[in-house]
């Protein structure tokens, strides 16, 4: 046993996403010059073991060969055997150490109850803490996950069980962060909302229960996956340590931790993003800035005088790349004949300690899932549509009971809206989403108007049988083809200054007539092609000299940006900055606006509820901006139709191959042209059987296109029994599947 | 917060400006200034959210810069030209975000500063007025130089706010050389 203090110090990787070992290290040997600095890893590319800071170096074997227990014992024994303490610097090999070697004196971890608070979406932990946490879910696959991402406008993070976070903005990128993290970790992912805001942390230590010591830092440069590179360095105020206390002494918490949170830039709310049970790789940066937080932990465990006071070098701290000499394991950290397959260098490495094989090897085996039932709503309407099976595969099939209960839906959300607002509330289908002849129908037939973009869809409408009054013209290219008129519209929308020049000219020789001109406004900070900004200044003084010029009649004001893809809270922000300035400009050219459309983009998920609160909102804003109004409009496309329509399809082959067990079926991404923007739901059916529901996997439908990104489903699971001659039901491929489709391969 | 009196201050600049702070010209009767105007308080409107109110760092006025980045401005300088300028100077927008945050009902003061700066950054600044056209007298010498701010009386005390950086004066700074309380 040596007689010099020794601390062992885990996880000393120093890339661009480091771990802490290398910074304990440094504030170590801040306090105590001659302390016995030992380093300990699972691979010799872990960079920090080449540290001058570092009197001996344990490289462990890799997560992937050793029997865990062994591990964790030899472990033990190196620390005890120098009469050291240990600190680690990885959070699933603490939580291991927790669990195989409870309440070791020597080892300076948080208890096994403080990693169940801790444990991601970390509510109880929050709860102490006086936090928020953001939305989440844990995904199930990817129907789960994009139904999430679209309630949150798209804007979420897919991250690991203990490590990895992934922004998310699309679908193609959800589908990325789940597989990689599925890959990586082993376990399921959480979802979570992305909150805008400024991100803090507070890194504390605690022996015992005992808070020893806490600060506060805030980011001040981040890498490109977020991690620090520079922060601001600052006293923990007294609320917040109250606080901090209380988990500490409810957790029994021992060793280093850090709470990482952010401040939503709307709201103030702070949100919990997660509690690490270690000290943070930033945890030098507190140091320099006087609070040597390991040095506190070290000395109240050993009781290992302190020579130095803690300094204050700075109230920040920043990163930098240095070049040391590599030790002897870091050069022969590759294998000669590694080297002679591989010519280009060895990736660096996000995890050279092997959490991911750590984290793969604690998560338990899955059972595969099976397909389920289908409700039975859904069998009646699959059934109503499929009286008997089609004479071709693949075939679109019409569900008139759903289209009908949208109707229904739409028609009580009108209703709801009036009843709250007060303002007579109406929906114009948008034409453009699916221009069916039995859809445009049975929206005549209720007495609904149509939205169209062009004077061909308006020419179909008024075939279809509706009069122009009961027809919304919008688009950039409304004019486009247009015959001389005379022809009326219900309302016109302009989408650009010249286009509301071009408008007011065919209004004025009478070419077109118009019960309400107006203006679609753009989002203000979301990238549009689409509308007018008022919100900028040289926009706003050009649309009010263009009313001044030619004031409006009966003026109408629109906003359709898809909430699908912004999410609502988003859509609101953005509707109110842009009516509220609208308001403004209008009562600037002695105008107001008479009627409010809310246009597009409503998800098909929201219930009658959800759609009508989030309209009924809008519309408050609206008066209130804007003053009574006689008419609010709202245009459904896809809410009302993607769920009225599937894809009927034939069963070829099914296969083995590269992207793992795939079934390739007779449609193709030709008859469900939008598989990209949405995960259709899947049912399968054997001859004479039942339909049942496909459930989230790894395995894929292809489509019987030549073309390798003909996979209009990826992420099921296909049934054991599945073969060539089953059907397969593509769900929710009545929107843009159906206006989009085209002939190819066939 | 009260600006400290000049004794307080570490050095005296080697010149104190004499001028009051720049005002932006409003045009009789001219319809664009009256929008201009508009606009910025509308705008400021639509931009209100909860966390707003207890903002004392930008005070919320962030949007300003999603249209307008700090450099030379050409005086006289009118409301009307606000919506035109890609530029605007630290007394076009003193005055933008005194006219704004009087408009939330805080009460403004302007204030005059002279701020120390390095050698490199005036020659920079001095390079890039006189491709613009524009006097660079705010550069009062290589190490000197004129900037206006704002004393805004929020809660819970005043705050010497900066609309250029967009934040408290002497944040992470030297404090200034020499300062001014404008009293109209």
């Amino acid at each position: 046993m040596s007689t010099t203090p020794t601390v062992v110090l885990s996880g000393v990787h120093s890339g661009p996403n480091p771990s802490p070992g290398l910074g304990l290290a440094r504030s170590l040997r801040l306090a105590w010059p001659r302390l016995r600095l030992e380093a300990l890893d699972y691979s010799p590319r872990s960079t920090g073991l080449s540290a001058p800071e570092f009197d001996r170096t344990h490289i462990r074997p890799g997560w992937h060969t050793a029997d865990l227990g062994a591990l964790c014992a030899g472990l033990v024994s190196i620390v005890e055997s120098a009469g050291a303490v240990f600190l680690p610097g990885l959070d699933l090999e603490a939580a291991l150490l927790t669990e195989r070697a409870p309440g070791h004196p020597a080892l300076l971890l948080p208890p096994a109850a403080a990693f169940d608070v801790v444990a991601k979406p970390g509510e109880t932990a929050a709860s102490l803490l006086g936090l928020a946490v953001p939305e989440h879910r844990f995904a199930e696959g990817i129907e789960d996950a994009a139904d999430f991402a679209a309630r949150h406008g798209w804007r979420i993070w897919v991250k690991g069980p203990r490590y990895q976070a992934v922004a998310v903005t699309n679908r193609a990128e959800l589908t990325g962060a789940l597989e990689r993290v599925r890959d990586t970790w082993g376990a399921e992912s959480l979802l979570q909302r992305h909150v805008a805001g400024t991100e803090e942390s507070v890194v504390f230590a605690a022996l015992d229960g005992e808070l020893l010591g806490a600060c506060a830092m805030r980011k001040t440069m981040v890498t490109s996956e977020g991690k620090t590179w520079a922060g601001a360095v600052d006293r923990l105020d007294q609320p917040t340590r109250a606080r901090l206390v209380d988990l500490v002494r409810v957790t029994r918490w021992t060793g280093g931790g850090e709470v990482e949170f952010v401040r939503e830039s709307d709201t103030g709310v702070p949100y919990l993003l997660e509690v690490n049970p270690r000290f943070p790789a930033w945890i030098h940066g507190a140091t320099l800035a006087g609070v040597n937080l390991p040095a506190r932990l070290v000395a109240a465990a050993t009781g290992i005088p302190r020579h130095e006071r803690e300094k204050a070098h700075s109230s920040g701290f920043v990163r930098v790349v240095e070049e040391i000499p590599a030790g002897p394991h870091a050069t022969g950290a590759l294998a000669p004949t590694h080297r002679a397959v591989a010519p280009e260098p060895a990736a660096v490495g996000k995890h050279p300690s092997g959490m991911p094989v750590l984290s793969r090897r604690l998560t338990p085996a899955r059972p595969r899932p099976r397909p389920s039932a289908v409700d039975p709503v859904r069998t009646a309407d699959i059934a109503a549509a499929l009286v008997v099976d089609p004479y071709e595969s693949p075939a679109r099939v019409l569900f008139g009971g759903v289209l009908d209960r949208g109707l229904d839906r739409l028609t009580a959300v009108c209703r709801d809206v009036e009843d709250a607002t007060g303002v007579p509330t109406r929906f114009a289908y948008s034409v453009k989403t699916n221009p069916d002849p039995r859809v445009l129908d049975a929206v005549l037939r209720r007495g609904a108007l149509v939205e169209v973009i062009s004077q061909a869809e308006a020419r179909r409408c008024a075939e279809a049988g509706f009069p122009g009054d009961r027809v919304v013209l919008g688009g950039p290219a409304k004019w486009w083809r247009f015959d001389g008129g005379p022809v009326k519209f219900g309302a016109v929308f302009c989408d650009s200054v010249t286009d509301l020049e071009r408008t007011v000219d065919l209004l004025t020789t009478g070419a077109v007539y118009a019960d309400v001109v107006g203006l679609r406004l753009a989002p203000p900070t979301v990238a549009s092609r689409f509308g007018i900004d008022v919100t900028c200044p040289r926009t706003y003084r050009r649309v009010a000299d263009a009313l001044r010029r030619a004031p409006l009649g009966r003026v109408g004001l629109q906003f359709h940006h898809a909430a699908s893809q912004i999410g609502l809270r988003a859509w609101l922000r953005e509707f109110t900055s842009a009516v509220t300035v609208a308001a403004d400009l209008l009562t600037r050219v002695n105008s107001r606006a008479r009627c409010v459309d809310l246009g597009g983009g409503w998800p098909p998920w929201l219930a009658r509820e959800e759609l009508g609160s989030q309209l009924t909102r809008a519309s408050r804003v609206a008066v209130r901006e804007l003053g009574s109004l006689d008419q609010v409009l709202f245009e459904p496309g896809k809410y009302l139709v993607e769920p009225a329509m599937a894809v009927f399809t034939t069963v070829l082959d099914v296969r083995d191959g590269p992207l793992g067990r795939a079934a390739v079926v007779d449609a193709s991404i030709a008859e469900l042209p939008d598989w990209a923007s949405h995960p259709h739901p899947v049912l399968w059916r054997a001859p004479g059987a039942r339909w049942r529901k496909l459930p989230a996997g790894d395995e894929s439908v292809l489509g019987r296109l030549c073309m390798e990104h003909d996979r209009p489903r990826a992420g099921l699971t296909l049934p054991d029994g599945i073969a060539a001659g089953d059907h397969l039901l593509f769900l929710d491929a009545g929107a843009y599947d159906a206006s989009m489709s085209y002939r190819f391969g066939v | 917060m009260t600006p400290p009196a000049q004794s307080a201050v570490p050095a005296l600049p080697a010149k104190v400006p004499d001028q009051p702070p720049s005002a932006l010209v409003e045009h009789p009767d001219c319809v664009a200034c009256a929008d201009t105007r508009s606009w910025l308080l509308a705008h400021d409107r639509a931009e209100a959210t909860p966390a707003r109110e207890w903002d004392t760092t930008t005070f919320g006025l962030g949007w300003l810069f999603r249209y307008f980045r700090w450099g030379p401005s050409r005086w006289p300088f009118a409301w009307c030209d606000v919506p035109g300028a890609a530029h605007l100077d630290c007394g076009v927008l003193a005055c933008v975000a005194g006219m704004v945050l009087t408009a939330r009902g805080l009460r403004v003061e302007r204030v005059q500063l002279v701020e120390r700066a390095a050698v490199e950054e005036t020659a920079l600044w001095r390079a890039r007025w006189r491709a613009a056209g524009c006097p660079a007298g705010w550069i009062l010498s290589d190490r000197e130089v004129y900037h206006e701010v704002l004393l805004v009386h929020a809660e819970p005390e005043p705050v010497l706010f900066d609309p250029t950086e967009l934040r408290q004066v002497g944040q992470g700074r030297d404090r200034p050389l020499w300062m001014r309380k404008w009293v109209w």
